[in-house]
């Protein structure tokens, strides 16, 4: 153990210090380059397969080797401990992003948060960040436990997806709709699900993003695993199974298990496109047919926005506003309420506003994806 | 755990299959409505009581007039099962009989563990008597509980 609260944790800038003096440290050991990494390209997308093992200070410094012409990083980290994003560095030293910088009132990714033995951290995020160019950028990974204590020497397996597309108008995403044990066979629910997916490729078409979806039926328990606990290993055979590096995964069940009250969860914000724990965004069909267990026209409308509610929180989209009305996304372009009325109205028809603006009998169609949210779904590396 | 004087009667006339038009909602069935809205991250069943001075009542109301979103009478009914499950259980029996209360009563079944075992046997009998057993069969089949999942194979003869 390290000894050492996150919070207090400034390795990042002792390693440019230590780097300036030539000395080690946090200095990286070993980067994207080196022997027994796994490199493959399909299309536009390059994906490296390395490992990294966190130092004294818990953090392991992965280097990456950015080509000319790649626009967006999505790294994907798995250890036996809590794994969270430090920093991120671009090749000239400049710190373009750091944890705590983003710890507050405004949300810019969920890699911060140390909750789950797998993360993702997709950068850029907005227009507004540092765009990429080619040279060695360093991603700094703290390693932490439970306690919120920095670990050292925990190895760490990495896959690094540099995505090459400098058209943030127009992307089409892949997704693999899987079915728990028995809901391919129920009409009711294969029905309702693709008129869903129907309504959620609308939504997106609007933001110039394209889906494309493949459904498969699977053995999984109709009960599924939560996100919010580290996912499940069955999870990750799935995603492994069926699913490829450059998809994303949404599973279909009765319900999310032992997570009472939620319905609909990403495996992250952002998720990853490579199998791990959380390698999914998980959905009940029941609470979007509701108390009937059928689907009529305005069930499958709001199942559909929902769909494309908790993938674009897979593609690294946060509600604009939180319910609680004091949190709020770091989108320039989705104005900043703070009560619920003055939030329904600006916000209201937004698909990521956190809940739908209804009566007991209908709902406003929430299909509006502002220009900044729509970047931010393009510079998602799946958007390919 | 929590009881409420709902009487059986009014439980039972919430089952009514005239859909008689609904009366307004009241205060805290709207407050209550509010809370379940939102997509992730609900308040519990006990953050809920609060809320409302007959929460049973309430819960059923939204059950049975909450038509959307969705989830918030799929939420009334898993609060009903988890924490109300004496007072509501008219109700939830009346789900497993109903054809038209599929989606309530799969969420009754995945509540089972959560039920003494004699209740949660006989809510599992209704439902396998009833117009839901083929879908409700494969999900009584896979719980843990084996007096339970029994009731869904069939014996050998
Ligand atoms: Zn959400």
């Amino acid at each position: 153990m390290g000894g050492k609260e996150r919070a207090a944790g400034r390795c990042g800038a002792t390693a440019a210090l230590l780097m300036g003096l030539g000395l080690a440290g946090c200095v990286p050991t070993e980067g994207s380059g080196k022997s027994g990494d796994q490199v493959s390209v399909d299309g536009s997308l390059r994906t490296v397969r390395t490992n990294e093992t966190s130092q004294n200070d818990g953090i392991a410094v992965v280097a990456v080797d950015v080509n000319a012409g790649e626009t967006s990083l999505l790294l994907t980290a798995q250890a036996d401990q809590l794994v969270s994003v430090e920093y991120i560095e671009d090749p000239s030293g400049d710190r373009v992003f750091y944890w705590e910088d983003w710890y507050g009132d405004y949300s810019l990714t969920g890699a911060i948060f140390p909750e789950a033995r797998d993360m993702a951290v997709n950068w850029p995020v907005r227009a507004a960040d540092a765009p990429l160019q080619a040279g060695i950028w360093y991603v700094g990974i703290a390693t932490t436990n439970n306690n919120g204590y920095y670990v050292n020497n925990v190895d760490i397996d990495l896959t690094l997806q540099l995505k090459s597309d400098d058209d943030t108008s127009r992307a089409t995403v892949r997704a693999l709709v899987a079915y728990a044990d028995g809901l391919a066979d129920d009409p009711e629910v294969v029905a309702g699900t693709e008129a869903a997916v129907e309504r959620w490729a609308e939504v997106w078409a609007a933001a110039g993003i394209t889906l494309e979806a493949r459904f498969t039926s699977t053995d999984l328990d109709p009960v599924l695993p939560t996100m919010y606990d580290g996912g499940s290993a069955e999870i990750r055979s799935l995603a492994a199974d069926e699913g490829e590096d450059n998809d994303v995964m949404v599973v279909i069940g009765d319900s999310v298990g032992n997570q009472r009250n939620t319905y609909g969860i990403s495996g992250g914000i952002p998720g990853t496109l490579v199998a791990t724990k959380r390698a999914a965004v998980v959905i009940s069909w029941v609470a979007n047919a509701g108390g009937d267990g059928t689907f009529e026209d305005a069930d499958v409308q709001l199942y559909g926005e929902t769909l494309a509610h908790e993938v674009g929180h897979y593609m690294g989209l946060f509600h604009p506003v939180e319910s609680s009305y004091d949190y709020w996304d770091a989108l320039d372009d989705t104005p900043e309420c703070t009560n619920a009325r003055g939030c329904e109205n600006n916000l209201g028809e937004n698909n990521m506003f956190p809940y739908p603006v209804c009566d007991f009998r209908s709902c406003l169609a929430q299909d509006v994806i502002t220009d900044e949210q729509a970047g931010v779904s393009h510079r998602y590396a799946g958007a390919l | 755990m929590p009881t409420s004087t709902l009487s059986s009667l009014a439980l039972i006339a919430a089952l009514g299959a005239d859909p008689a038009p609904s009366p307004s909602p009241s205060p805290s069935q709207e407050a209550l409505y509010r809370a379940l809205v939102v997509r992730e991250g609900a308040p519990t069943c006990a953050e809920l009581a609060p809320l409302s001075p007959t929460l049973v009542e309430d819960l059923v109301y939204l059950t049975e007039n909450a038509k959307q979103p969705t989830w918030v009478g799929i939420r009334a009914a898993e609060c009903l099962l988890t924490d109300h499950q004496e007072a509501a259980l008219p109700v939830i029996i009346g789900w497993m009989g109903r054809s038209d209360a599929k989606g309530f009563a799969l969420v009754a079944v995945e509540k089972l563990d959560r039920m003494p075992i004699d209740r949660a046997k006989a809510v599992a009998r209704a439902g396998l008597a009833g117009p839901l057993a083929e879908t409700l069969r494969p999900r009584i089949a896979r719980l843990p509980q084996a007096e339970l999942a029994a009731l869904a194979t069939p014996v050998a003869k």
